[in-house]
């Protein structure tokens, strides 16, 4: 048993040394360590540090929630169409209890808000139940939400009354090779301040996304659309894969969304969300998109019933005069589609 | 529960191996082998459970009665109603709606209804670990054992149990009945070593390449002639990549735990021929089906033609184990073709280099590794096909994949086989493990994926 010993001591050194070599790096701006660059944020934790700059400047009435799906509506279009200061609070892989947790947190900050603009996927409604990771390590949205009324699954979750969890679980977030290859971008940042690249995405200061290095590509006339149109198709099918309907607690989320923005004095538009046709008819062959679109659709009606919600099925570019040729990829609108969005959301909800 | 989960990793393993090393006696050890088999099994759906028990005790009561049984009436009997009732398992769990939907193609009168089953987890292996099991009692190979838990312990096996390899009783006994000895420092460092290198085949190779692999046959109708290829490569060395892996991670769990687990993998890539490419790859399978269905059938003693029929038999039956599907019927198939044909080739290709017959060897085993893949034999056609230049698309060929499918082409070639190497058992070693363990975990924290053999 020495040998199993030896090796079991060397693996917790190990272990430990790659510990403290991120918390100093701390490429992703986790333990706040601040000495190296941050090279790739949470987009939730961002949008909230410029909300918060934003409103400094001016109180947002209006509020765009949803995925990544919903990053590019522009919120200085919609200012300029309804007259209200807009703050886009899109953020990756959104469910509804995400978009609850942000409304909840912004109303907090004391935001006055009179429109929220709802891009709804129809995976912000999946079965699964299983908040995203980076909402659960949230810890001001998750108290925005209530920890109590989120399921919180994994090996360490018997352990999180106890404080040691929570760390615990940042920590083990960080295992792996991406991370280790952030820690190492960070450093060359560090060393070498002008290597940075041209960064994939960036937020400007009211939250509307730029896709740095697609309109890069597109102005040089390099951008593919068909590049990483295999992964993209894969990716979305996985996230539906195992949709078995639509969750009854992430309705409920919703629903108390609508009830709590109305009460607030707020009108709500709710527009299901906008996939390349590829996508579509690819997702519509591999899963069950056509019948939890239409149950999305169908709970959009339910919503819409209450006379407090305008509600916009934008699941085919068509629909708000868009066109495939809008899309950077198999699923994300560039700004032609989106102002598209934004100009239709502006006519008669149907 | 899977060997590259966390869950496996940090608690089960760990907990596992302290209680067996603080037992002390055989029939304790003998327990917690068996109780922590059926957790692990049972992480997945409890209910199986009872299946895998039902089975096992049905094997263990029908292998002491033949034992026992003076009567060769009787112990035939016996042999055959325990057989039995395991191919019907494995029958009705694996096959009965593959039989059903195509009946109802051909005679929808006739076709009994279709049912929701459930393909319960390793269902493929363990009945195999039992059928031999059987067959070696009754052909007096290996006496019954008397001691239930020594045979549970056998077949619900954590480190077996769900992908195999195919370990027969009289290969582990042995090992089982000196399971009360004190724990080695060789084999726990050979057994690390093999636990490491599995686990960096699966978690580094094999999923970085399936990273790239799935989303291009996700859509292969767009697969251009380059894609098609470098598809079938990429594919042929990821379940090498991933089968191998989840092999030597058996072994060295095994080995943990003072058990001698045989070699399912020997370099495959390196055969120069069809028979020999199936003495190398999943060959606990291979002695299978030699020893238990091919000898059985007749093997080579009965003549030129039906020694071909018996080889053909043996590898459809081998491809249909793998799966109910026509690909794997196909697969099987054109194994026992190949397989044929070579015997039939005789001394005719003795003159070729043995690169050129590796080479040769290799494609023909990539194509069968096609159909092997393909959802259906539409997908094999068309796949295929544009290997071949017929209806090729015009889908991105990924340069990323084209360079791990070169690596693994090298690798598979160069290499040693995990096999071959020789583990330093110092403790100088400990850390050079230790490391390894780390760097694989890191891609295993990445993306926790599953075995492909598991779906067998």
């Amino acid at each position: 048993m020495r040998f199993l010993a030896v090796f079991l001591t060397v693996v917790a050194a190990l272990a430990l040394a790659y510990v403290v070599l991120v918390r100093v790096v701390d490429p992703h701006g986790d333990f706040g360590t601040g000495v190296f660059p941050v090279v790739n944020l949470d987009a939730r934790a961002e949008k909230m540090q410029l909300f918060q700059a934003y409103a400094a400047q001016g109180r947002p009435e209006g509020l765009i929630l949803g995925s990544s799906r919903a990053m590019k509506l522009s919120p200085r279009t919609l200012e300029a169409e309804t007259g209200y200061r807009f703050f886009n609070f899109a953020v990756d892989m959104a469910r509804a209890e995400d978009y609850l947790a942000i409304y909840r947190w912004v109303r907090r900050q004391g935001a006055p808000l009179r429109l929220l603009v709802i891009g709804l996927d129809v995976e912000a409604l999946h079965s699964d139940d299983h908040p995203d990771a980076a909402l659960l390590r949230n810890d001001a949205l998750m108290a925005a939400l209530g920890r109590a009324s989120l399921p919180e699954p994994g090996l360490l979750t018997p352990l999180r009354k106890y404080s040691v969890a929570q760390p615990l679980k940042k920590y083990k977030a960080t295992f792996t090779i991406q991370y280790l290859d952030d820690v190492v971008r960070s450093a060359r940042i560090f060393l070498h301040p002008g290597s940075r690249p041209v960064p994939m995405m960036e937020f400007e200061a009211d939250g509307y996304l730029r896709y740095r290095r697609w309109e890069v590509e597109r102005a040089a006339g390099t951008f593919r659309f068909e590049r990483d149109l295999e992964r993209c198709l894969t990716k979305s099918l996985t996230h539906l894969d195992s949709m078995r309907g639509l969750s009854r607690r992430r309705r409920e989320y919703l629903r108390q969304l609508v009830d709590e923005a109305t009460a607030d004095g707020a009108r709500v538009l709710i527009w299901i969300t906008s996939l390349h046709p590829l996508t579509a008819r690819y997702l519509e062959a591999h899963s069950s998109y056509a019948s939890l679109l239409e149950a999305t659709r169908e709970y959009e009606q339910v919503l819409a019933g209450s006379g407090r919600v305008a509600t916009y099925d934008f699941s085919r570019p068509e629909s708000y005069d868009g066109s495939a040729t809008g899309f950077y990829d198999c699923d994300h609108i560039d700004e032609t589609n989106a102002a598209l969005v934004v100009a239709a959301l502006g006519q008669e909800p149907r | 529960m899977v060997f590259n989960s966390n869950v496996f990793l940090f608690a089960f393993l760990p907990i596992v191996f302290a209680l067996f090393w603080l037992a002390r006696t055989k029939q304790q050890r003998y327990v917690i082998l068996t109780v922590s088999g059926y957790v692990f099994y049972g992480y997945w759906d409890w209910r199986f459970c009872f299946l895998l028990l039902f089975s096992s005790l049905v094997s263990f009561v029908a292998g002491i009665m033949i034992d026992r049984s003076p009567s060769p009436g009787v112990r035939r009997a016996w042999m055959v109603g325990s057989v039995s009732t395991d191919l019907a398992l494995l029958g009705f769990f694996k096959y009965y709606n593959f039989a059903a939907g195509n009946l109802a193609r051909l005679a929808p009168g006739l076709a009994p209804p279709l049912l929701h089953i459930v393909l319960p987890i390793g269902i493929s292996f363990y009945t195999f670990h039992t059928i031999s099991y059987i067959l070696d009692v009754a052909a007096g190979r290996i006496r019954a054992t008397r001691n239930a838990f020594e045979y549970l312990a056998y077949v619900s096996l954590f480190s077996q149990l769900v992908a195999g390899p195919i370990v027969r009783f009289r290969e582990i006994e042995d090992d089982l009945e000196r399971i009360d000895g004190p724990p080695r420092d060789d084999y726990m460092a050979r057994g690390l070593g093999f636990f490491v290198v599995g686990l960096a085949k699966k978690a580094i190779v094999a999923d970085s390449i399936a990273s790239w692999i799935d989303p291009m046959l996700g859509v292969y109708a767009s697969l251009s002639t380059a894609g098609a290829w470098l598809a079938a490569v990429g594919y042929s060395l990821q379940l090498y990549y991933d089968f191998s892996g989840y092999s030597d991670m058996a072994v060295g769990l095994g080995l943990m735990f003072g058990l001698r687990i045989p070699q399912n993998f020997n370099a495959p890539f390196r055969a120069n021929s069809i028979a020999d490419f199936w003495r190398r790859w999943h060959m606990s399978l291979s002695r299978w089906l030699r020893d238990y269905l091919y000898i059985g059938l007749g093997g080579n003693r009965k003549g030129e033609a039906r020694t071909y029929a018996n080889l053909f038999i043996t590898m459809v039956l081998a491809g249909l184990w793998h799966g109910a599907g026509w690909t794997f019927v196909a697969f099987g198939a054109y194994h026992g073709i190949l397989l044929a044909l070579g015997r039939a080739s005789g001394d005719a290709f003795a003159a070729v280099p043995d690169l050129l017959k590796r080479a040769g060897t290799f494609l023909l085993v990539v194509v069968g590794f096609v159909i092997f893949r393909s959802a259906d034999l539409s997908m094999a056609g068309q796949w295929l096909g544009k290997m071949l230049g017929l209806g090729g698309g015009t889908g991105f060929v990924p340069g990323a994949l084209a360079v791990w499918a070169l690596g693994g082409l090298t690798a598979v070639n160069l290499a040693p086989e995990t096999w071959d190497i020789h583990f330093g058992t110092r403790l100088r070693w400990a850390p050079v493990y230790a490391a390894a363990l780390l760097v694989a975990y890191l891609f295993v924290n990445q993306q926790q994926t599953v075995f492909l053999y598991y779906q067998f």
